[in-house]
């Protein structure tokens, strides 16, 4: 009996859900995550992978199938769990191929190449926190989630779309100031 | 002011192939321009990549059933865990293999469920963790129990993902759950075997022993979904381990630590895997 307490809410409906992703609520995207978490990390974990690997290629794909989704380019054709499983399992054939590279390159070259871009990706992010929340979410659902400035606007509690752009405008300006002053900051200890 | 909108478009991809071509002319032309793009390339991508972890994050915070215990040794008492026993009347099976249907056999099953490994089905595989190991699915996917395990050479360049369809888990399980309802025979009892899990003992990886009336599985059973199925008939009531697709047969009378077999008895297995279907 205790099955069916533990079973019954697995019936969501699908198209329901794609729309509310379309539509940016993120309170769909965790059902999602929740619903498919077993079957998608099942697949790694099946194939070499430790549960943490398992989750986190999971948690990419969703982020990809997120994006996708917002931009408005995304048609489903299949169902969602095969195609956010098929993204899982690019992910994981990607990073088993890297692991795998890894490994017999020995780890000598190509390791510096990229050093530096988490470290950028550092920089940028602690900026955006410094913007403030208003700031750091227009920019992201601005250069992330693609949404049009009604979209923003709608989100925000923006008056109109006017005030979404101005706002976009001046936040970017805003994080473009941030960013070079650290970055000259860098580079004057190098 | 107008660069600024230039590189935001190029940057987005929005530029028609005339306004690209243009603007790259120009890139070349001028090294400001140039640098001023791989800055607003390098903020961009870092905007995406924030919001990004900031999705992870958010999906981290949302309670899952986990898998796998996360690495936590020594010995556990499952016994509390067990979640269900199911009481179910089905056809005699393993007594007489041979003749024909007989009267009803009371079939008593206990559902073992860690609470970290809530799978429903244990996966055919084997417990490789190399990169380059990888299990090839194996041919009659849940009917078979024997797992190849392949080994691909380095030389080789695609790793194989062993897939598994995705929409098995999702549209099994309603169904399955109908036809528990639907089973009028099935009652709900409680079990009185209680299992108890030893990782601890590295020399004994998959063995169990009964001890004063308990169950002992030695080994990693938090892995997958383990269940002890108990059946009752003909005045005994031989215990089953059903593990990763593989039935194992419990001998109640083994006070010592015994290594677990597989039962290779094509015929029991069928029986067992035709009752466990009806049952999950």
């Amino acid at each position: 009996m205790a099955l069916r307490v533990f079973k019954s809410v697995s019936q969501i409906n699908e198209v329901e859900i794609f729309e509310r992703i379309r539509n940016g609520d993120e309170k769909a995207l965790e059902i999602i995550y929740k619903k498919y978490y077993r079957m998608m990390t099942k697949l790694v974990v099946t194939n070499s992978g430790t549960e943490e690997e398992a989750r986190d290629v999971y948690q990419d794909a969703l982020v990809v199938f997120w994006q996708k989704a917002r931009s408005g380019n995304l048609v489903l054709t299949s169902k969602m769990s095969t195609y956010i499983y098929s993204i899982c399992q690019n992910l994981w054939r990607k990073e088993l191929e890297r692991k795998k590279r890894l490994s017999n390159e020995e780890k000598d070259s190509s390791e510096s190449m990229d050093m530096d871009k988490p470290e950028r990706e550092k920089i940028i992010a602690r900026c955006l926190e410094q913007l403030g929340d208003t700031c750091r979410k227009v920019l992201m659902y601005y250069y992330f989630d693609e949404m049009s400035m009604q979209e923003i606007a709608d989100k925000m509690g923006f008056a109109n779309t006017d005030t979404a752009k101005t706002k976009k405008y001046k936040c970017k300006q805003k994080l473009d100031e941030l960013v070079k002053a650290q970055y000259s900051e860098q580079d004057f200890l190098d | 002011m107008e660069n600024f909108e230039l590189i935001e478009k190029y940057i987005s991809g929005k530029m028609t192939d005339t306004e690209k071509l243009a603007f790259e002319t120009q890139l070349n032309a001028d090294p400001l321009l140039k640098n001023e793009l791989t800055l607003q390339e390098t903020i961009v991508s870092g905007i995406k990549k924030a919001r990004a972890t900031e999705l992870k994050t958010m999906l981290s915070q949302v309670p899952v059933s986990s898998m796998l215990s996360a690495g936590v040794a020594t010995t556990k008492i499952v016994a509390g865990v067990i979640a269900t026993t199911v009481v179910v009347t089905v056809s005699y099976f393993y007594f007489k293999p041979a003749s024909p249907i007989a009267s009803p056999t009371e079939i008593k099953t206990k559902i073992i469920e860690n609470k970290k490994a809530e799978q429903p089905q244990a996966e055919i595989t084997t417990s490789t963790n190399k990169p380059e190991k990888i299990v090839a699915p194996s041919a009659a996917s849940n009917s078979s129990f024997k797992t190849k395990n392949t080994k691909i050479s380095p030389a080789k360049a695609t790793p194989k993902i062993n897939v598994l369809d995705p929409t098995d888990e999702l549209t099994t399980s309603p169904t399955a759950v109908n036809k528990i309802e639907a089973d009028d025979h099935m009652t709900v009892a409680t079990s009185h075997i209680a299992v108890e899990i030893n990782d601890a003992e590295k020399a004994y990886s998959f063995h169990y022993q009964f001890q004063n009336g308990r169950l002992i599985l030695y080994g990693e059973f938090d892995a997958a979904l383990y269940e002890i199925l108990e059946i009752h008939g003909n005045g005994s009531h031989p215990l089953f381990l059903y593990y990763k697709n593989t039935y194992y047969l419990l001998d109640e009378k083994q006070t010592t630590v015994t290594p677990l077999s597989a039962i290779q008895n094509a015929q029991l297995v069928q029986k067992l895997k035709e009752y466990r279907s009806k049952q999950n």
